[in-house]
């Protein structure tokens, strides 16, 4: 009680954490935009446990690892106890945004005056209630944001590490253990790398103060060192990652800097500048409205003023000449936050300018609002906190000999600031910084969600039928799209990645990765053109089921059609079956602003797929097809091409045709298409090859016969390598096919006068083909193959080998990554190629595997995992040594204590 | 302030120095269109050198930086680019006021560890 009485603010820390409470409305979750993770942020550990991220698409090498521990690992541990989501929502924004930085940040100011006497309590109370309750914090409340929680601990820690008079290890370890429960916030690498150069800028800073030189590196080491080891586990995986994508990631990042110049200085002082803050758009594309409906009060008085006087405060404490040396750290670092977080903006622009254009991972500071904001976030309340202690210790010491003016205006001073620091923060006491259904007048818009029970039921099914296989989602989803539940959610991602066990395919994100093709294809079939039958797609992208989810809103411009027509679309496709629905749901159509009842459907429609024998996920085929073009060319490869399950297909823009692959082509399709050669009037050439010698088949696209395009009423004529080939005046087919006959492999002319500049670059279709007839039956001899799939990095894969060759083909991304091993040993090392555009390919040699026709066992691998198991094995025996061996010196250090008072 | 005063009140030429850089920066304040970095580095610079020329406390920078803060929620009524530039100039002032302090701090330091020193011998 007594340690309680001296500090005090412990008390209003824990209370004002309790705000959150306020929010929350009967067992709702807070979530949504950009945090739909927390639909169920347990839902996904173990799927980003693994080193391949095989949850989404065709999966992709795991860039956000850290995110298992300790926030996933958390949410899944607690949710295994029998919490619901809304009540560990509860507990985590108590713990980790309110309570605990607020204590630490209390702890780290008293450490700067006196921890066992009075002095100090005001500072510490000051910077922990701004630390907490400012306006960056309330522009995002669900950020997830451990390192900022525990900053204040990590400081403290680095500071008596760095004073020690003697060098220990204790603090060093100490260090490090925190510094393993921040890693989730490891996935944002812009978001934690200002707030390590802190620690850096300290040590620094101890140096240029001359102080400890030896102790202080042999310090700053130590620590380096076991702060990699704890963290090796998922360090390991992202140095791998950026190596190998970092180009790639960053020249998108850079490509997407939208947001670099949207912070101005004057804001940036009180803790402002966030784009959208004053922005507004257009809601449904009909209502104009602000992004942040409370953000004009920050214009008007008084928060005007106030909101200024906090860094009134902060720097004022300059002019207190007690702690200085101390206040000036705090002060260099409020200033280089204050300066990257403005960006290019002036004064002296061009420094953030040059880092952004010459140095490529710089691209990812591609918004210093909301990544530099953290260091000045930091020093501001502490320097606040100085100036709060600094003025009731003027005040008392100027009216020493009044004692009444002693007493009131040392506190009215201290009130005075704890009013401004909470009227900055208001939005925060009214819940009104949590979007409700008020903000844009609009319930689909909220934040607060109620899952309905049909996803649920969902859920259940997939457990218990099959929860490995790929789904797809229909319809298309997009960033921000929304589902008409029962207090709406609009979501940056689809909701299915948090609520169903099994991986899905959606329809790609605005950055768009190459194996991300294949499925825009799919879906933009699916809509513009009903009648396709969209099995190849299926097959290609190894999707088993298709999820229907009734109560995604329509919106015409993304292509997200009604549920209705959505379902006729499914219901007509030959090889798909309607296997399950859940729910009831009560759709609602729009028209001309009104919404009308059209009729009771389920919720959700599970579709499987017909398929006999394939299993697509991993397959094996005799030989392959061979297309002169790009992936887009599917869209018409399946038009006039029938599709024969079990195919594989090499895009020669994809891959350098290699020997293997050259042996025995079963279809040569060549594109001719955005390449030709000269232009004469009205008159194209294209120069192409022909691999192989075969009967080959001219198909005209039936577009460029259309009579609107011969305004002219020329006479069409196409010529191949001084050949002449007729050419019908119109057409009504899709294709119109010419045989050619029997051509030899090598270099051909082909000219024509056919309007081929129709067909845009940006088109998935082609003017002309070639097609080589087919040779051989692609589908397998005397073989058969099954597998398991044991983690998403690994397959085991029985195959029964035949003598003649083959290839293996696993649909996933493509990486160099996947390997093939056979026991302990790595196969067809050189014959791994990009198959089908986007997937994992093999060339399995004749008796590669051994002699005789049997069943062989063979292990598809993604090879970095193994890495990431010895990487994991070295953080966790980090951690039980540093536990240890801490343990042991503190229980030393407390024998010790004992001898010396007793004797 | 009564300090500040006190080290300004011996100094015309400081006074008359400082006062012409202040004119200069309140005149960029309200009649430069585009901001320019240039001027920002030479007037910065002429203040941090007259501030230490005539050994004065960054305190006094620190104090312009914050007049300049508190201009900003005044200026963003009617002209926010007015508050931008305030913004700068008081970001310049409080790095300058900063970096003095420092360097005061750091000598002081020294120079009371070589008069230990010459204690101790």
């Amino acid at each position: 009680m007594k340690y309680f009485k001296k500090h005090w603010p412990i008390f209003i820390i824990f209370l004002l954490g309790l705000i959150p409470l306020i929010w929350f409305k009967d067992g709702l979750i807070i979530t949504g935009g950009d945090n739909p993770i927390f639909l169920n942020p347990g839902s996904n550990f173990f799927d980003n446990y693994y080193s391949w991220f095989g949850k989404m698409d065709t999966g992709t090498p795991n860039m956000f690892k850290s995110l298992i521990f300790p926030f996933m690992f958390i949410w899944f541990v607690l949710g295994k106890i029998g919490l619901s989501v809304s009540d560990i929502q509860k507990i985590w924004l108590f713990l980790v945004t309110f309570f605990m930085p607020g204590i630490f940040m209390y702890f780290l100011v008293k450490e700067f005056y006196d921890l066992s006497g009075k002095k100090g309590i005001v500072a510490g109370f000051i910077a922990s209630l701004l630390y907490v309750f400012n306006q960056y914090v309330i522009l995002d409340i669900l950020r997830l944001r451990y390192i900022f929680t525990l900053l204040p601990l990590l400081f403290l820690v680095w500071v008596r590490g760095l004073k020690e008079e003697k060098f220990t290890i204790k603090y060093c370890m100490l260090f490090a253990l925190i510094s393993g429960l921040c890693a989730s916030d490891a996935n944002n690498f812009a978001f934690v790398a200002p707030i390590a150069s802190i620690f850096i800028l300290y040590f620094v800073f101890q140096l240029f103060e001359g102080k400890r030189f030896v102790r202080s590196t042999l310090f700053f080491l130590t620590t380096f060192t076991f702060v990699l080891l704890i963290n090796f586990w998922w360090i390991l995986s992202f140095v791998v990652n950026i190596i190998s994508s970092g180009s790639t990631i960053f020249s998108t990042l850079k490509a997407n800097a939208v947001f670099l110049n949207s912070t101005k200085i004057h804001e940036v002082f009180r803790f402002m500048g966030f784009w959208a803050f004053r922005e507004k758009f257009y809601l449904d594309q009909v209502k104009l409205v602000s992004y942040v409906p409370y953000a004009f009060r920050y214009y008007q008085l008084p928060l005007l003023l106030t909101t200024y006087l906090v860094p009134f405060f902060a720097f004022g404490s300059m002019l207190f000449v007690r702690q200085r040396r101390r206040k000036i750290f705090f002060c260099f670092v409020a200033l280089l936050g204050i300066f990257l977080t403005k960006g290019p903006n002036p004064p002296f622009g061009f420094i953030y300018l040059f880092l952004f254009n010459k140095f490529s991972f710089f691209s990812a500071f591609r918004e210093p609002f909301s990544k530099f904001m953290s260091m000045h976030l930091f020093a501001i309340p502490i320097l606040v906190g100085f100036f709060s202690e600094d003025c009731f210790d003027y005040f008392q010491e100027k009216f020493q000999k009044k004692k009444d003016l002693r007493y009131y205006f040392g506190r009215l001073v201290i009130l005075f600031i704890v009013i401004v620091i909470l009227t900055d923060g208001f939005p925060l006491f009214s819940g009104m910084n949590i979007q409700n259904e008020k903000w844009y007048g609009d319930k689909k818009a909220s934040l607060f969600v109620k899952i309905p029970d049909y996803w649920q039921e969902a859920k259940d099914w997939f457990s218990q039928n099959d929860s490995k296989s790929r789904v797809m989602l229909s319809p298309i989803t997009y960033y921000g799209y929304g589902h008409s539940w029962p207090l709406g959610i609009k979501s940056g991602e689809p909701v299915a990645r948090f609520l169903i066990p099994n991986p899905i395919v959606r329809y790609p994100p605005a950055i768009v990765a190459k194996s991300d093709l294949l499925q825009i294809i799919a879906y933009q079939r699916m809509i513009f053109d009903s009648g396709t039958d969209l099995l190849p797609y299926f097959d290609l992208l190894a999707v088993n089921y298709v999820l229907q989810q009734n109560d995604v809103f329509p919106a015409v411009n993304t292509q997200v059609v009604d549920p209705i027509t959505m379902g006729n679309i499914l219901k007509n496709q030959r090889n798909l079956k309607l296997l399950e629905s859940f729910g009831k749901f009560d759709y609602y159509q729009m028209k001309d602003q009104t919404s009308n009842f059209v009729g009771t459907i389920s919720g959700l429609d599970i579709y499987k797929i017909n398929r006999e024998g394939l299993l697509p996920l991993i397959y094996q085929s005799k030989s392959v097809a061979y297309v002169d073009a790009k992936i887009e060319a599917f869209s018409d490869i399946f038009t006039f091409l029938k599709y024969d399950p079990g195919s594989v297909f090499i895009f020669s823009k994809d891959i350098q045709p290699k020997d293997f692959l050259m042996e025995d082509y079963s279809n040569v399709l060549v594109s001719l298409k955005n390449q030709p050669l000269q232009k004469k009037q009205k008159e194209v050439a294209y120069k192409f090859e022909l691999p192989q010698a075969k009967s080959y088949q001219l198909l005209i696209n039936g577009y460029l016969l259309q009579p609107e395009f011969n305004t002219d009423k020329r006479k069409y004529y196409l010529n191949l390598s001084g050949r002449s080939i007729p050419l019908p005046d119109e057409s009504k087919n899709n294709w119109e096919q010419i045989n050619l006959g029997y051509l030899k492999s090598g270099e051909y002319l082909l000219t024509t006068n056919l309007p081929v500049e129709v067909i845009k670059e940006e088109y998935f279709t082609s003017p002309i083909w070639l097609l080589g007839e087919v040779g051989k039956n692609l589908k397998k001899e005397n073989s058969s193959l099954s597998f398991t799939k044991i983690n998403p990095t690994k397959y085991k894969v029985e195959i029964e080998d035949g003598k003649s060759s083959y290839f293996i083909v696993l649909s996933e991304s493509f990486n160099s990554g996947w390997k093939i091993y056979q026991g302990k040993e790595e196969i067809a090392k050189g014959n791994h190629f990009m198959a089908n555009g986007f997937a994992n390919g093999w060339y399995i040699g004749a008796n590669l595997l051994g002699d005789g026709i049997n069943k062989k066992e063979i292990i598809i691998e993604y090879a970095p995992q193994r890495l990431d198991d010895i990487s994991m094995t070295i953080s966790l025996a980090s951690v039980g040594i540093l536990l240890l061996s801490l343990l042991y010196i503190l229980v030393r250090g407390k024998n010790n204590k004992t001898k010396i008072n007793m004797s | 302030m009564n300090n500040y005063l006190n080290q300004i009140k011996n100094k015309p030429s400081f006074l008359w120095g400082s006062c012409f850089i202040l004119f200069l920066m309140i005149l960029d304040l309200f009649f430069f269109k585009e901001p320019s970095e240039v001027f920002f580095i030479i007037l910065i610079i002429s203040w941090f050198g007259l501030n230490k020329k005539n050994k004065i406390d960054g305190g006094l920078s620190i104090a312009a930086g914050l007049s300049f803060l508190m201009l900003c929620p005044f200026f963003m009524f009617f002209n926010e680019k007015l508050a931008e530039r305030a913004g700068i100039w008081s970001f310049l002032l409080l790095l300058s006021g900063t970096v003095s302090i420092f360097l005061d701090e750091r000598a002081k330091r020294e120079r009371s560890s070589r008069l230990s020193a010459v204690e101790k011998e």
